[in-house]
């Protein structure tokens, strides 16, 4: 389940806006299991995730969600 | 629910229905023993000590699943029959489970070569243990479960 493709901005977006992991949770439907796995980088949400995410935090996808630097050098 | 205790369950589920299915066997061997040697009389003893716990142990962990499950399914069909390890939270979960149960796939393809090989064990211990492929045919849910439950542990 480990992507190295993907990193994601969850984490620092949930301090500065001062949500807790349930609380990002409930917001979006999914289980806080899932935000600690996706915050570590273990899981790549579906874009609907992604996009409910960005909707929470008031902010583009691709600000939230980049690709790894040199992943175009490694495909 | 964890997905420990739906192993643990799944397991003793299997393990249950074995035990009494062997004291069943038992039966039939003695019924088709009174049928072959009509001078014997067709009466038969059936221990049904393992046939009460599985009842009583299946029956007691399916209402409590059923119980719990009927509170998030409104169709009481849904909530019946959909094993409670196919139950997820949201779209990681139902990612694991579909790794879990591509690993169990795998594992029946490797399972039932082991199963069908080790029935040519049965001649040979036929006598000792007439009731071998039983426990070799529950060999193949054992192993199924038992990966789909290890892949979801450690997902």
């Amino acid at each position: 389940m480990i992507s190295p493709m993907l990193i994601n901005r969850v984490k620092e977006l949930r301090a500065k806006h001062n949500l807790s992991q349930a609380d990002l949770a409930k917001a979006v439907g999914v289980t806080r299991q899932t935000i600690a796995a996706l915050e570590k980088g273990d899981y790549v949400p579906s874009l609907l995730l992604a996009m409910n995410i960005s909707d929470v935090f008031e902010c583009r996808i691709e600000k939230i969600f980049t690709r790894e630097e040199n992943y175009e050098n490694r495909v | 629910m964890k997905i420990g205790f739906k192993a643990f369950a799944s397991t003793t589920f299997i393990v249950l229905f074995g035990w009494s299915m062997i004291a069943m066997f038992d039966g039939f061997v003695q019924l088709a023993d009174a049928f072959h040697n009509p001078q014997s009389s067709l009466g038969i003893t059936i221990t049904v000590t393992p046939i009460l716990a599985a009842l009583v142990v299946i029956g007691v962990l399916s209402t409590m699943t059923f119980l719990k499950k009927r509170k998030t399914h409104h169709s009481w069909t849904k909530a019946f029959f959909l094993p409670p390890e196919l139950e997820e939270a949201d779209e990681r979960e139902r990612h694991i489970t579909g790794e879990a149960c591509r690993n169990a796939y795998i594992a029946m393809w490797y399972g039932f070569p082991l199963v069908t090989v080790l029935m040519f064990v049965y001649p040979f211990v036929s006598e000792l243990i007439p009731y071998y492929p039983i426990m070799v045919l529950l060999l193949l849910p054992l192993i199924q479960s038992l990966v789909f439950f290890i892949s979801w542990k450690t997902a």
